[in-house]
């Protein structure tokens, strides 16, 4: 299967062919731009396309990451991809930066997966040894993260979120596995590749709700007749 | 202009476009025709209001706007080929609003955009929003260049002169509310619901407009600018004087508001046609008004009146397409076509754009609304 995947949704902006069947990386695009993702996503899709000398016939399956993660990324990647999909008539497939993430930590134990979502909160999902998800996907404060960590009996967390974790409970054994920030596009692919096809095409996984409030002031006094 | 006679030459020449528009609070596809005469045929035109997804808000929110349109808009896209009959491969361009509105959004229509393009080998032709408002008027009448222009909508209230296809010359432009904004801030304070600006009408059939005496800003002075702010706190105070408010408060005060900005249209847009007149020698101009102002009928019957005291012509599109749409932004993509005026298309790295004026040698206005003055 040919997938090609693509990830804004955070500090990285890539594109990449991967063949399922051969196990390999075809050809790959990355930049860690922090943003304007918008501006370069599009030559990077064509960069991969033309390296493998492909056309969007020759593609399976495409894969996106949904989040969590900067909103305008995660719209700019399923907007690129779901459009990418109706117009080539292919499947696409949603996926989570925090699996995508996940399957970088080193370890045969139990971790976190915690990345800074900024506001004093982080984006957060605990993982078991196999690396197989064991919670829902979570915003969560630090002082909430903190506990849902430390009730494990060896306290272990991965991403970018971790310093916040480390530093806010030093007494604590917390140890940081690493501090990856974005998904590998390799690991997004390889995800899309065991994913099953939905029918319906992937929605954005933002866990955090919009900043609006429903708005009664400065409405003048009716009577109530 | 007469449609017969086509020959095959022309017919074969014909022109299909799939135009995308998502910058406010609406999420629109259409695909329209322009034949090798240059007269234009809507095949499809698929609007979804997010109304309701803003109604709490008393406005319309960026993020909810945005995540509204991701998950509506290939859907939309779909049923607007399906609507044509049409697919993919049928399609010689595809068009979408770059600019201005609310960046979210935009960004949105203009990834799908690239992204269909892309896949099929199409130019993606990048749309000045407020280009598609001005260029409305050719694709439903036919009007020939040049004509005047009075953009009215809860982003904008301006004039333009619009001498031809990417020559635009902002004569006037609010310096703070736009028009429609100034409706639905009347309407939140009245406690009518959203939208403000048919609610405020429906409210006026009722009223009295003679009952308060609000001003009319900037009559007498920045000839062709408007300012609606000042208007909005003096109905404010006039309701707070006079709270709680009976039904027939709200009726004679959103009577007297609409009263108002019916003058201050109708007076400006008299001063707009006698200056356009003098500029471009027409005895007769066309005025076109667009956005979803042009839907209030007091505002329509004032214009009227105005046109036919200085032997003008009115131009007033349907309703559905002077409020925000995709089949406004594919003609406007078809009009760039059809003059090769695209330049720097097709560059898959064009960004989307939160600011974009018509005029780009107009200077900005002081002061900014609740969607900001974008142009």
């Amino acid at each position: 299967m040919l997938i090609l995947a693509i990830d804004t949704a955070l500090d990285a902006c890539s594109a990449a062919l991967f063949d399922s069947e051969a196990n390999r990386v075809v050809a790959v695009e990355t930049e860690v731009i922090g943003k304007g993702h918008a501006e370069r996503l599009m030559a990077m899709i064509s960069a991969v396309m033309t390296k493998a000398s492909v056309d969007f016939n020759a593609i399976d399956r495409i894969g996106v990451t949904v989040g969590p993660g900067s909103f305008t990324g995660i719209r700019v990647g399923l907007a690129t991809a779901r459009g990418l999909a109706l117009a080539a008539g292919k499947p696409v497939v949603g996926v989570s930066t925090l699996e995508a993430i996940a399957r970088e930590a080193s370890t045969d134990k139990p971790f976190m997966v915690a990345l800074d979502a900024r506001r004093g909160e982080l984006y957060t999902q605990l993982y078991d040894g196999n690396h197989s998800a064991i919670s829902d996907p979570q915003l969560l404060t630090i002082a909430e993260a903190t506990t849902a960590l430390t009730a494990a009996l060896k306290p272990q967390v991965f991403g970018s979120g971790a310093p916040l974790l480390a530093e806010a409970q030093p007494s604590a054994t917390i140890q940081v596995l690493g501090l990856t920030a974005y998904p590998d596009i390799e690991n997004v692919a390889r995800i899309t590749a065991v994913t099953a096809a939905q029918s319906e095409p992937p929605k954005p996984l933002y866990l955090r709700a919009p900043d609006a409030k429903p708005q009664t002031r400065g409405v003048v006094e009716r009577r109530g007749d | 202009m007469a449609s017969f006679g086509i020959s095959l030459r022309m017919s074969q020449s014909q022109t299909i476009v799939l135009g995308i528009e998502t910058s406010c609070d609406e999420t629109a596809a259409s695909v329209v025709v322009r034949d090798g005469a240059g007269h234009g045929r809507i095949l499809s035109n698929v609007v979804r209001s997010q109304v309701e997804e803003h109604a709490a808000y008393g406005g319309v929110v960026p993020e909810i706007a945005a995540r509204a349109h991701v998950e509506l808009l290939d859907g939309i896209i779909v049923r607007a080929l399906a609507d044509a009959g049409l697919g993919f491969a049928d399609l010689d361009a595809v068009a979408a609003t770059a600019g201005p509105g609310l960046i979210g959004g935009v960004m949105v229509g203009l990834m799908t955009a690239k992204a269909i393009a892309m896949v099929h080998g199409l130019p993606v032709i990048a749309v000045n929003h407020l280009e598609g408002h001005a260029l409305t008027a050719r694709l439903t009448d036919g009007v020939a260049f040049p004509y005047l222009l009075l953009l009215v909508s809860g982003g904008h209230s301006q004039f333009l002169a619009v001498e031809g296809v990417g020559t635009y010359r902002r004569l006037g432009t609010t310096i703070d509310d736009a028009l429609g904004e100034a409706f639905d801030k009347t309407a939140k304070l009245l406690g009518l619901p959203n939208p403000g600006g048919p609610n405020v009408e429906r409210a006026a059939l009722a009223g009295d407009a003679t009952r308060f005496a609000f001003p009319r800003p900037m009559l007498g002075k920045g000839r062709l600018d408007f300012s609606f702010s000042g208007l909005k706190t003096a109905v404010r105070n006039a309701a707070e004087a006079i709270a709680p408010l009976r039904d027939v408060d709200v009726a004679d005060l959103a009577a007297s508001f609409q009263a108002a900005v019916t003058d201050i249209i109708a007076q400006k847009s008299a001063t707009a046609l006698a200056d356009f007149a003098r500029d471009t020698g027409q005895q007769a101009p066309t005025l076109v008004v667009a956005g979803g102002v042009a839907a209030n009928k007091a505002i329509r019957s004032a214009l009227t009146a105005t046109t036919e005291a200085f032997g003008a012509d009115l131009v007033v599109p349907p309703i559905a397409l002077c409020t925000d749409n995709g089949a406004m932004i594919a003609w406007a993509g078809l009009e760039r076509l059809a003059t090769g005026d695209i330049s720097g298309q097709g560059d898959m790295d064009m960004p989307a754009r939160a600011r974009w004026p018509l005029d780009a040698s107009a200077s900005p206005k002081l002061g900014s609304g609740r969607l900001g003055t974008k142009a």
